[in-house]
């Protein structure tokens, strides 16, 4: 299996190529610090697996992998647990490796490389309502939400409120970020500041929605695309 | 609080002493530099700069089996992107404890 390693890391790279020892149909071609450099080698050069990192100052690891037409399987080491999410959106990543990287967890990282697969693509592998869990960081910890159990996300300052029945989740995040994440076919961003889920929707008005005893203020452009999406008789 | 240890490269290298010995090396070279260059950026108020060093030098704490201080680091370095430097003299005592054991390799 021909595998090179792209991490911005010399030590991670040692790691990584130490790890590799152990099996021996691993062999490792090459090395860069710099992900731009692996792109020019590609161009000439075909591997059956990449260890990339994701945090790298010119060229991040998902920029990388949307420079290739036909990427191989796609190892992520990284010290970094907030990409996980997103890391598997791509079709060509088939595992998440946390630094430090553990022998145990190398291994089964390698069999999974080791298995035959179709050739993969550098597409998202579903859309993002596959996903039914929201992780955010909350007073250090990732605390998962029920992503269908949020009816409503408003801007604050810095901050976004994440509002389920249960509980209100005050999160440092950006209305855009959490609507990257949010599955579109059931949350719509109504005005400037809200994001709302369409299932949760008990009444609309000419300008406004009503979502549990909140009047949310509606824009014509959001209207037109609510009415396009709600089973209207 | 829990002190550095080799732990972890020990395991990965299986007795390589040549690895072990290129992993001691690196950390003595890059660890003063990047230290310096952490303080440096800080005291200029370069926030973006000194996220990017503390997320370079976080990973040689989980190296060197500081799991605790990685998190801890972690928070720091979402700190700093959004200006704020509370946990700055914790952060510092972990490179001052680090520091002190890298010089002793």
């Amino acid at each position: 299996m021909k595998c090179i390693i792209i991490d911005y890391d010399e030590i991670s790279r040692l790691i990584v190529r130490q790890l590799c020892v152990n099996f021996q149909h691993i062999q490792i071609l090459k090395e860069f610090s710099d992900a731009i450099d692996a792109v020019k080698y590609l161009n000439d050069n075909s591997v059956d697996v990449i260890f990339l990192d994701i945090y790298m100052p010119t060229f991040s690891g998902f920029d990388f992998i949307k420079t290739l037409k036909t990427p191989p399987k796609i190892i992520i080491t990284t010290s970094d647990r907030n990409f996980a999410l997103k890391a598997f959106e791509y079709h060509c990543i088939i595992d998440y490796l946390v630094k430090p990287i553990s022998k145990q967890r190398f291994s089964k990282a390698i069999e999974k490389a080791s298995v035959d697969e179709e050739p993969h693509t550098n597409e998202p592998k579903a859309p993002l309502d596959h996903f039914e869990y929201l992780y955010v960081s909350l007073d250090r910890r990732l605390i998962k939400i029920d992503i269908p159990k949020i009816y409503l996300v408003e801007a604050n300052g810095d901050y976004i409120n994440i509002r389920t029945v249960k509980k209100n989740y005050v999160v440092h995040s950006t209305l855009k970020k959490i609507e990257e994440k949010l599955p579109p076919n059931t949350f719509l961003k109504v005005y400037r500041s809200f994001i709302i889920n369409i299932s949760e929707i008990e009444d609309i008005e000419d300008n406004s929605i009503l979502i549990k005893k909140r009047v949310i203020p509606m824009n014509r452009g959001s209207k037109k695309e609510l009415m396009k999406r709600i089973n209207l008789l | 609080m829990k002190e550095p240890n080799l732990d972890y490269i020990n395991q990965i290298a299986g007795g390589d002493e040549s690895f072990k010995q290129n992993i001691t090396t690196i950390l003595k070279k890059e660890f003063p530099i990047e230290m310096a260059a952490f303080y440096k950026s800080y005291q200029m108020k370069d926030f973006k700069e000194t996220a990017n060093i503390i997320h370079k030098i976080k990973y040689k704490f989980s190296l060197l089996g500081l799991e605790d201080d990685l998190e801890l680091a972690s928070y720091f370095e979402c700190e700093v992107k959004s200006g704020k430097t509370e946990l700055f003299p914790k952060f510092e005592s972990i490179l001052e404890k680090i520091d002190l054991f890298i010089k002793s390799l």
